[in-house]
């Protein structure tokens, strides 16, 4: 399978070479020419000499110039053709156009950074995670004006236009961080647009779209002012509900809560509702509304029941905004 | 009066001349002017380039501002205009005419650029000149409804100053398109014009048509930041409209900068190395394939958006398709060279420097003209780097025409060693600017972030851009020592030279020579016409005139005496022709107002858009000097307008000329269907746009504006009704016939009212429902496409206006009715262009 870079590499090298070498000659081929027939002063008395005022008429010598007229024609023609075939393959794709299991990944491009959606719901933002070695196939867009991706070092390149979507796909091979970079003058803000994306081992990978996925609960009750565990968590019962479906994906309980944290991983990242009611009633109903899609943390408060004022605990998210029902407003 | 003809020396001979010479070097200063601005901004961000993240010398906004104008400023205010003033000086002289066929037009012309330019720079104290780069992609360009980005007045001013710019493009071409094709000495047929009239004629129609294109490209971004209507801000198609607009223009632009300087090498290589051009015929036929081509490739700047894959491959196509006639065109140049008597002059040092800067040019555009490869290079400093050799090498032959031709112009010679040293200097910053760029070609375009290992590339670059900068001082100090002390140029310094500038003194006098030059015996004479004979008459031959140094008469010309026979003062080209008008500088100077005022309407808009509902703030207070600075500056355009309406200018047209293909039709005519070809694309634009968006949505979506069909078939038969009333006007005026021409073209001028009046009450209709331009993208489009139908028949009705004014007061036209059937031509090209607008409006 020839990656990106395998066949832009193939490419530019025949075409770096020969154009290397068509330069040489043509323009050591001009300069010679311009030095060896030199004015020296000796004029042909016989010769047709230009006059001031004559009717332009053609030279001769238009054999030799549809001479090499066609051969560069030649060259510059069979170079293209050659290419045209490397280009359906590329935009064939190394293994067909997405198979039903083909990596796929939603880029968008905003002013001014870059935001990544893959297919079971996991929304990254400034880091774009894939595994080595194999095809990932991405759809770019942008939601404000013109940008485009451009990973450098793969050779992967796609416009970003608001409404359009523009697909293509890479494969990188070796396991490391390549920059993300924007090629389409977008703003203030356009240079330095960058982004970062992550090769990983395909376990890596795997592992962190289960992180995504995952919600972090941290039960402010079990830990004293200084942040120390104490233990001594109230129980509770849990669910976690999806907005379309009636039984609970989830349920939990403070059993199941481990050192005053407790996690828990979908299989479809999206926006889901956690509801944490104790069983006598000792704390108000903890309602959150979380969007599982990047790894989110959030600190599960216990009120007591008649506490109305106190609703002034932030939770500590990280970069994505879900309505804190903490208490009751 | 011509006896009145202020001096060089006067300031007013500069403000009234209409004279192709003078316009010509007015063309040159003044790009010189823009060439140096433009050469500032791009020192300033090379500075800033020289570490990555910026080396603190610009503010991010600064940057973008920066790169945007270099752009600009060189692509429109530099290259062509310079390119201009070359073709103003040496065009006539070189097809044997004593002017341009309008020579009022012409320094129009002149006033349109330098005052567009003025506004230029104004913008950058308005909040900010454009920054969204030379190609102005959408829907960055109209950050209105985009928060993260400001709109700012400059950057309106910007599109504004970029269609006063577009109006003088326009008038130059149709001016120069009726000259080459009707001002041509006798026997100096098409095939038999110099290379550089050639690369010029199909300059001009490269520019008739492309620049149509961007016209309404920039109208439709002028409405969007003005109006606030949506073509260009939304997510439905906005991005590729522009693209395709914006391309369709591009590309041809490339080749219209740089076929001048093209011209010029074919010019520069014969003289000096002696020979006449190998294989001119088929160098001719390139030229010209080229020019068509030219309007098929554009979707290659496209490559990587979402056409689709069969499109992108014709493009790819087509695309190594232009490239093969520039081949044949460089190997021309290189065989010419071949058994000549090469001389390394300064035109011609440079001369070659650009045939060897754009072979490496050349071939980096094949690299890019392959798909694959191009999926890459995109948006890298390849491209930069690629244009920039292409480009640049075009500015090294128009160099070579300075150097060329200086000494005709200002009549001085320079140092040859001070030119060839400005050449070294130019040579060497030339290649240590733009080489390295292609060493650092991953860096993206218009970033100054880039990879340590670039570093020393731009740094690199950064020097070069100094050193290549220092070079044109050195070029103003040769000329300008020059100037002021150098020695007296010959008619003809050049051996080898043979076209018919160098026939006449340097510099030419006023008129360009005495009698009529013909090139009926082969080879150019200057003939008096007697009132007995129909030719002959005393002829001078081009070869005799007083040339000093090596240029004698070589070859087989007759030699004559070069005294000339006596006068004979009537008939024919004696006709007085008139020099001087201050109407076009009054123009020139009433729009750059006009526009200045508009640029700053936008907020005034937003808020009765506000006002109607519409949820848009204005991103900027409203500053109440605009609006009136607008009704200001109308007002004066309309006063000049008038004046120059009615002055009395005589540009008369040669009497014996060849003409070929359009011998049967008068000089203004012939322009005004020149002009017609032109409008055709800007509505084919316009509506291509509307059918455009339409697909995108999906035809079956769109909300039709219109809700009933009646109005505009009432209107369809009002305007074909008086399509037939501005033709019994012609008959009239051909009878003499005053009553009736008045009757008619006032019938004329009401059905046109009429028109309007159903029009307005459509539109009020609609905007009672509160549908208004900016309430979507399918009202914008309806509203601007049938806004600017009807801005065609508000013009329309003002000149038949003043026309009937003009024929009540002073009997006009009923002598010489032309003018009335020119005004009919104008009126049934908006009338035809509202059949197409009615059914596709108005029934689909």
């Amino acid at each position: 399978m020839m990656t990106r870079v395998d066949v832009f590499e193939d490419i530019f090298l025949v075409f770096l070479g020969l154009g290397t070498l068509v330069g040489i000659i043509v323009i050591t081929y001009t300069l010679y020419n311009a030095y060896k027939y030199r004015d020296t002063g000796d004029a042909k008395a016989d010769e047709d000499l230009p006059t001031l005022g004559e009717l332009p008429t053609g030279g001769t010598g238009g054999k030799k110039l549809f001479l090499s007229f066609f051969l560069s024609a030649i060259i510059v023609i069979s170079l293209v053709l050659w290419t045209y075939g490397m280009l359906l393959y590329v935009e064939e794709g190394p293994d067909g156009n997405p198979g039903d299991d083909a990596l796929e990944v939603d880029v968008e491009g905003f002013a001014f950074g870059w935001n990544f959606y893959y297919e079971d719901g996991v929304e990254s933002s400034g880091e774009m995670v894939v595994p080595a070695g194999e095809t990932v196939w991405i759809e770019t867009s942008a939601t404000d004006v013109w940008h485009a991706f451009g990973v450098s070092e793969l050779r992967v390149k796609a416009d970003a236009i608001p409404g359009e979507t523009d697909e293509t796909w890479f494969v990188a091979e070796e396991e490391g961080e390549y920059l993300i970079e924007c090629f389409e003058l977008c703003g203030a803000g356009h240079s330095g647009m960058e982004g970062t994306l992550n090769v990983t081992s395909e376990a890596e990978y795997e592992q962190w779209h289960e992180d995504q996925r995952t919600l972090t609960l941290t039960f402010t009750d079990a830990f004293d002012e200084d942040d120390e565990y104490v233990g001594d968590l109230e129980a509770f019962e849990g669910t976690l509900e999806h907005a379309d479906e009636d039984d609970p994906v989830e349920t939990f309980s403070d059993a199941d809560v481990e050192e005053g944290v407790f996690q828990l991983t979908v299989e479809q990242g999206d926006t889901y509702e956690v509801v944490i009611e104790s069983p006598d009633g000792d704390f108000e109903t903890v309602e959150l509304e979380v969007d599982i899609v990047d790894g989110p943390e959030e600190d599960v408060v216990f009120e007591d029941p008649d506490d109305d004022e106190e609703n002034d605990e932030d939770d500590e998210d990280d970069n994505e905004d879900e309505t804190d029902d903490g208490g009751d407003d | 009066m011509a006896e009145d003809f202020p001096p060089m020396t006067s300031v007013k001979r500069w403000l009234v001349t209409t004279n192709h010479k003078d316009v010509g070097m007015m063309y040159l200063a003044t790009a010189i002017f823009f060439l140096l601005f433009g050469g500032v901004m791009a020192l300033l961000f090379r500075a800033h380039l020289w570490e990555s993240g910026g080396a603190g010398i610009l503010s991010d906004s600064a940057y973008n501002q920066a790169v945007t104008s270099h752009g600009l400023l060189m692509v429109f205010w530099f290259l062509s205009p310079f390119a201009a003033g070359f073709a103003n000086y040496f065009v006539p002289l070189q097809i044997g005419a004593k002017d341009l066929a309008f020579p009022r037009l012409n320094a129009l012309s002149y006033w349109f650029y330098l005052f567009s330019g003025v506004l230029l720079m104004v913008s950058f104290f308005q909040g900010g000149t454009f920054a969204g780069g030379w190609t102005m992609y959408a829907p960055l360009n109209v950050p209105t409804y985009t928060p993260a980005v400001e709109a700012t007045t400059g950057g309106t001013a910007t599109i504004l100053a970029l269609i006063m710019f577009t109006l003088s493009i326009t008038l130059g071409t149709v001016n120069f398109l009726t000259t080459i094709h009707r001002s041509r000495a006798e026997g100096l047929g098409l095939w038999n014009m110099p290379m550089f009239t050639w690369s010029w004629l199909l300059t001009v129609w490269m520019m008739l048509f492309a620049f149509a294109a961007l016209l309404a490209a920039l109208l439709l971004l002028a409405t969007d930041r003005i109006l606030l209507t949506q073509y260009f801000a939304t997510d439905q198609g906005s991005g590729l409209l522009w693209a395709h607009i914006f391309w369709f223009f591009g590309h041809p632009e490339v080749y219209i900068v740089f076929f001048p300087a093209l011209g010029i090498m074919f010019e520069t290589f014969q003289t000096f190395c002696g020979r006449r051009l190998v294989g001119r015929k088929w160098v001719i036929i390139s030229l010209v394939l080229v020019t068509v081509q030219s309007f098929l490739v554009w979707m290659h700047h496209m490559f990587l958006t979402t056409i689709n894959l069969e499109i992108k491959t014709l493009f790819m196509a087509t695309t190594i398709g232009i490239s093969l006639p520039f081949d044949l065109m460089v190997f021309a140049l290189i065989y010419t060279m071949i058994k000549g008597r090469v001389r390394f002059t300064t035109p011609f040092l440079f001369s070659l420097g650009a045939l060897v800067l754009f072979i490496l040019g050349g071939i980096t555009g094949v690299f890019l003209g392959a798909v694959v490869l191009d999926y890459e290079f995109r948006g890298t400093y390849w491209v930069v780097a690629h244009f920039h050799y292409v480009m640049v090498s075009g500015v090294t032959a128009l160099i070579a025409g300075l150097y060329y031709w200086w000494p005709k112009i200002t009549g001085k010679m320079y140092s040859e060693t001070w030119g060839k040293i400005n050449f070294a200097v130019y040579f060497i910053g030339f290649n240590l600017l733009y080489f390295p760029m292609f060493l650092a070609w991953e860096t993206p375009r218009r970033v100054f972030h880039f990879a340590p290992e670039m570093q020393i590339y731009h740094q690199l670059a950064t020097v070069g851009a100094f050193v290549f900068g220092a070079s044109f001082l050195i070029m103003f100090y040769t000329l300008g020592k020059s100037l002021v002390s150098g020695p007296d140029a010959p008619d003809n310094p050049w051996e080898f030279s043979r076209t018919a500038e160098w026939a006449i003194p340097s510099p030419p006098p006023l008129e360009n020579w005495d009698g009529r030059p013909s090139y009926a015996s082969g080879r150019l004479e200057f003939v008096e016409d007697t009132p007995a004979a129909t030719d002959g008459g005393t002829r001078t031959s081009a070869s005799t005139s007083t040339s000093t140094g090596t240029a004698t008469g070589t070859g087989l010309a007759t030699a004559e005496s070069a005294a000339l026979a006596e006068h004979y003062g009537h008939g024919h080209e004696e006709e007085h022709a008139d020099h001087a008008s201050i109407w076009p500088f009054g123009i020139g100077l009433s729009t750059l107002v006009l526009f200045l005022g508009i640029s700053g309407l936008t907020p005034f808009v937003a808020e009765f858009a506000q006002g109607t509902g519409a949820d848009i703030a204005p991103d900027t207070d409203p500053n109440i000097l605009y609006p009136i600075v607008s009704i200001v500056g109308l007002g004066m355009l309309l006063y000049v307008l008038w004046q120059f309406g009615m002055e009395s200018f005589s540009a008369p047209e040669m009497a014996v000329a060849e003409r070929w293909p359009f011998e049967g039709v008068g000089n203004t005519k012939l322009g005004l269907w020149f002009f017609l070809a032109s409008d055709v694309v800007v509505f084919g634009a316009a509506l291509g746009a509307f059918v455009f968006m339409r697909l995108h949505m999906g035809w079956g979506e769109w909300t039709t504006v219109p809700p009933v069909a009646w109005p505009g078939l009432l209107n369809t038969y009002i305007l074909l009704t008086s399509s037939f009333t501005v033709i019994l006007a012609l008959v009239m005026a051909e009878r003499g016939n005053k009553k009736g021409l008045i009757a008619t073209l006032g019938s004329t001028l009401l059905l046109g009212l009429t028109f309007m009046g159903v029009k307005a009450w459509e539109y009020s209709t609609k905007f009672a429902e509160g549908d208004y331009w900016f309430s979507g993208v399918e009202y914008s489009i309806y509203y601007v496409t049938t806004g600017l139908h009807g801005l065609h028949v508000i013009l329309g009705l003002l000149v038949a206006g003043f026309m009937i004014y003009k024929v009540a007061m002073y009997n006009a036209y009923l002598e010489d009715p032309d003018a009335v059937e020119h005004f009919g031509l104008y009126w049934h090209f908006v009338d035809i262009v509202w059949v197409f607008l009615f059914p596709l409006f108005y029934l689909m």
